[in-house]
């Protein structure tokens, strides 16, 4: 899996220390461009992993090794994000 | 024919073919001894290309639109600068934006507060404000670009609050989160043509969260909401 060509993330979006991130495509024309998908740190961990390629497993993986949570928590935000991604086509398979 | 105007301390040489523009631009008609930072000028395949946007038919209308859009883009890609969909007006040294959705009543909103109070409010812009950064400090500027009933000056005000305006039939006011806003931020930015542009704006608006407060005005269409937006917007500051 990769993030598609287009999609951009800004991290910080909120100027504070809550690092919510949005991504955008840029994909739309003119006019258009109003649409954007909130991310959490996690969600900006996981949009990071998938830009170098990483599949859903990896990701589980490092996010163990990086944040104190149950297996299954991790399984269902990562799966949940991925495909949040997908349904705003920012993912190529 | 062609003119020398200076909008958001830029220096623009515009090279334009109807008089009105004259006309819309003669607050900015710059005679100083500044260099020219910017031309701008319009090829008639991007006259074409902007009729095709817009359902306005006066040439001169459309000619005004070009040159916005390319304003626009040297403000952004160089300048620090970016319009936003809002009426701007200044009180008290500060600059306040009234946004919403076409329709809702954002400039209707701002005659208001200059009816309640006078010579206090003086209009930045009742359409396009341009935000430019100085040093990370968001200031307002006037522009050309200034709304059908053309209210607007060659000032600048410090940004000190962004409202977002509600239709609602009581008088209400709340200060929001950056959060809140966001969506608000992100519809009434405007947005270039070029998309390489985009991320340049998206660190704007982080920048613009990062200093400014937010509200939410739910407001009637009485002289009562500019008498709401007096006490918990324009008075917060502390100054009567």
């Amino acid at each position: 899996m990769k993030i598609k060509q287009g999609y951009i993330l800004k991290e910080n979006i909120l100027g504070d220390n809550s690092n919510i991130g949005i991504v955008v495509s840029l994909n739309q024309s003119i006019g258009s461009l109003n649409g954007y998908m909130k991310l959490n740190e996690t969600g900006i961990f996981i949009w990071k992993m998938l830009e170098k390629g990483a599949l859903v497993e990896d990701i589980i993986s490092a996010i163990l090794k990086e944040f104190k949570a149950p297996y299954e928590v991790v399984k269902k935000d990562v799966e949940n994000v991925v495909s949040k991604l997908k349904e705003i086509g920012a993912i190529d398979e | 024919m062609k003119n020398v105007y200076k909008i958001c301390d830029i220096v623009f040489e515009i090279e334009y073919n109807y008089k009105l523009i004259e006309e819309l631009f003669k607050q900015y008609l710059y005679s100083g001894t500044e260099k020219v930072d910017e031309c701008i000028s319009i090829t008639q395949e991007e006259f074409n290309y902007e009729k095709g946007l817009t359902s306005r038919i006066q040439p001169a209308l459309i000619e005004s639109s070009c040159i916005l859009r390319k304003f626009a883009e040297i403000c952004l890609s160089r300048y620090q600068t970016l319009l936003f969909h809002a009426s701007a007006i200044k009180y008290d040294g500060g600059a306040y934006l009234f946004t919403a959705q076409s329709g809702t009543g954002k400039s209707t909103h701002a005659r208001l507060l200059k009816e309640y109070l006078g010579d206090k409010i003086e209009y930045i812009n009742d359409d396009k404000p341009t935000i430019k950064f100085d040093h990370e400090v968001p200031m307002v500027y006037g522009n050309p670009w200034c709304g059908k009933h053309m209210l607007g000056g060659n000032i600048s005000a410090p940004l000190k609050a962004i409202v977002k305006v509600v239709r609602s039939e009581i008088n209400s006011c709340i200060e929001i989160s950056a959060e809140d806003m966001l969506k608000t931020l992100f519809e009434q930015v405007y947005k270039p043509k070029d998309v390489t542009l985009f991320p340049l704006i998206l660190n704007y608006l982080s920048q613009i969260n990062k200093s400014t407060k937010f509200y939410q005005l739910n407001c009637n269409k009485d002289l009562s909401s500019a008498e709401c937006t007096y006490k918990n917007i324009l008075c917060k500051r502390g100054v009567l």
